[in-house]
């Protein structure tokens, strides 16, 4: 069928044009629209709008934002997690049961450690709509309280950390506060990262560089060691020195970080980072160190200790005098505190000031946890401060520059920060840091092997056969509101071994010990703190797997005959 | 009348075109949700999954805890720490 054109004319003509635009606009209209829906068709295919998803993935969203990466030691082991629990909450406006108090009973029935009258009050207040019977329910206490078939109780599901070693290593680890926000230690530090969604979700994991057998171990000694000479606490740091890798480092007392409500000012306090101390004569590896460097003394240079040396109006004495000039080898074996005097005085300001700055002693020390402590030192420096400070007093440094400074004497001689996180260090080149030539650091090392080894050494119960321990003793005499107070004792020993290439370093703190009849009432760093050490390196070594170098059969043979007897 | 004009014949047919496409998109969308539905429950399973492994991992790591093996070691088997010389070389022993 042919359909031929029309013309129309007048009224008509007007109505067709009229009929057009109306479909057009139509038309235009639908094309829109549909443009509209395309788009959002694409919007929610390609670009994935969550609101679509609708409550359920804004809840996973949401419990996303409390979730924390974990936090694992050097072999994988965990230290902190996070897990989902259960809050058993009520709407006292939805409550069925008539008899609210039988409720009440029967729930405190189920729930450990809550008394019935307080269930009753939370549940009799109807102006709230919400409130909280009891944090953290186990799935027990659950299925019973599911029996009870009460629509107005509901569990609430939430994340928080937990952390399986309790106490142990909590002052390096930290802890997290309600809000699952880092508040100490490696928790606050590394906040944000832990925090991450990414990181998370692609199994993310800070690996710390401590080992959790040798923090027990560590943790166990020093423990000891206070409880037998009612001490007040103590602190230790386990240092592996090829990597500056910190293996274990602990403050006691400690604090729990699952129960970090509890925490005290006593207990929070972290000693090794954040304490800063007059160490004593563990200095004196410093100072020596720091005379063989500049050559201004050598190992056999005499020095007078016949009688306790005068300066204006200060007498500095030892500990154990000797009466005789000794030399410098002997001032470090015996620890003679009149012969450092003498040293620090013929090293002077510039000297001390130069090897100082070099091994970061006027500096806070670098660390992965926020708890740094500032270190004291003298603004002026009289003549006195250099003979004090020989000697470990007149400054005030944190355990862990007092570690960072050491580890750079026996290493070779190159500075570097010990680290808290694993494998920092495996690129790093740290030549341009050195503080000491590597033969001083050889002479050093001699030197302090003799402080063990040797029978008069003030170090030598810390000798462990086959392990070549070196050390160096400290005590030192507190200072509280700038006085002195002789009774009140700080003793510390650092050791390291095996002396002639060391690998391990171990420092012990042990804060006013009091004398005791098995240590012949003696409370010095070589009767408290260096038998601890003992112990640690006898513990530790065979179970990092270091062979001692002895004779295996003479062991074996003496081993055998002492059974046999 | 209107649709005897070649260029309203085109309009109607895409008219007919969009009723259609708009029915399939409706579908599309509607096939879309379940997908994503049922996405939310895979990612609800997963992370239920992963709060049961992390949960697991937590009970490992508290039973082989370094103080409670020491414990059972002593108790149960009358083991101490390793002494230093009972480590050796297999070559010491010749």
């Amino acid at each position: 069928m042919k359909i031929k054109n029309i013309e129309l004319n007048g009224e008509a003509k007007r109505s067709n044009i009229k009929a057009r635009g109306r479909l057009r606009f139509s038309l235009i209209c639908l094309f829109f629209g549909f443009f509209l829906i395309l788009l959002k068709v694409t919007h929610v295919s390609i670009l994935h709008n969550t609101k679509v998803s609708g409550i359920k993935f804004y809840q996973t969203h949401n419990i996303m934002n409390h979730k924390r990466a974990d936090i694992v030691d050097r072999n994988g082991e965990l230290l902190a997690t996070t897990l989902p629990f259960y809050d058993l909450c009520a709407n006292p406006k939805l409550i069925k049961n008539e008899n609210k108090k039988i409720l009440a009973k029967s729930i405190a029935m189920v729930l450990y450690n809550e008394s019935e009258e307080k269930i009753y009050k939370k549940l009799n207040n109807i102006n709230r709509s919400f409130v909280y019977l009891k944090r953290l329910i186990s799935p027990k206490e659950w299925n019973a309280i599911v029996r009870l078939e009460e629509p107005g109780i509901f569990r609430l599901k939430r994340y928080s950390r937990h952390y399986p070693h309790q106490k142990l290593a909590s002052h390096i680890i930290g802890g997290v506060n309600i809000d699952n926000q880092g508040i100490i230690g490696i928790e606050k530090n590394f906040d944000k990262i832990l925090k991450d969604k990414n990181f998370i979700n692609n199994n993310g994991q800070i690996q710390l560089s401590i080992d959790i057998r040798i923090q027990k171990i560590l943790d166990d000694h020093l423990s000891r060691t206070i409880k037998k000479h009612d001490a007040s606490g103590g602190a230790g740091i386990i240092l592996n020195i090829k990597q500056s890798e910190i293996l274990a480092m602990t403050s006691l007392p400690q604090f729990n970080p699952n129960e970090i409500h509890k925490i005290s000012k006593e207990n929070g306090f972290n000693k090794p980072t954040l304490g800063v101390y007059e160490l004593g004569s563990i200095f004196k590896s410093l100072t020596v160190a720091m005379a063989l460097d500049k050559n201004i003394v050598s190992e056999n240079t005499i020095y007078n200790a016949t009688k306790p040396l005068k300066e204006g109006k200060y007498i500095i004495h030892d500990y154990k005098p000797q009466k005789r000039p000794l030399k410098v080898s002997e001032c470090i074996l015996y620890s003679s505190n009149i012969c450092f005097a003498q040293i620090g005085k013929d090293l002077g300001e510039k000297n001390i000031k130069e090897y100082s700055t070099k091994m970061k002693l006027f500096y806070k020390a670098e660390i992965e946890i926020p708890e740094v402590g500032k270190p004291l030192f003298p603004s002026i420096w009289r003549k006195t401060n250099l003979m004090t400070f020989s000697y470990g007093h007149g400054i005030a440094i944190s355990p862990l520059q007092f570690v960072n400074a050491f580890s750079s004497i026996i290493n070779g001689g190159s500075f570097r920060y010990a680290t808290l996180i694993k494998g920092k260090y495996l690129n790093y080149n740290n030549n341009n840091d050195k503080v000491i030539s590597e033969r001083t650091s050889h002479r050093v090392k001699k030197l302090l092997r003799e402080v063990v080894s040797n029978k008069e050494g003030s170090g030598n119960k810390a000798e462990v056969p086959g392990y070549f321990v070196a050390g160096k003793t400290g005590t030192a005499i507190k200072n509280k509101y700038h006085r002195y107070e002789k009774n009140k004792n700080l003793t510390s020993f650092v050791g390291f071994f095996p002396s002639y290439n060391p690998e391990f370093l171990i420092f012990i703190m042990v804060d006013e010990p009091k004398p005791i009849k098995e240590t012949n009432n003696y409370v010095t760093g070589g009767w408290v703190a260096a038998p601890t050490v003992k112990k640690i390196i006898s513990e530790m070594a065979p179970k990092l797997g270091i062979i001692p170098k002895e004779k295996f059969k003479e062991n074996l043979q003496k081993h055998v005959s002492l059974k046999n007897n | 009348m209107i649709l005897a004009n070649k260029k309203n014949q085109t309009l109607l047919i895409l008219l007919f075109v969009f009723c259609f496409s708009l029915i399939f998109v409706s579908g599309v969308r509607d096939n879309l949700k379940n997908i994503d539905k049922d996405l939310v429950k895979m990612k609800y399973e997963i992370e239920k999954e992963k709060d049961l492994i992390k949960i697991l991992k937590a009970d490992y790591t508290n039973l082989t805890k370094p103080s409670r093996i020491v414990n059972l070691a002593k108790e149960k088997l009358g083991l101490d720490n390793i002494k230093s010389f009972q480590i050796k070389k297999l070559s010491d022993f010749y």
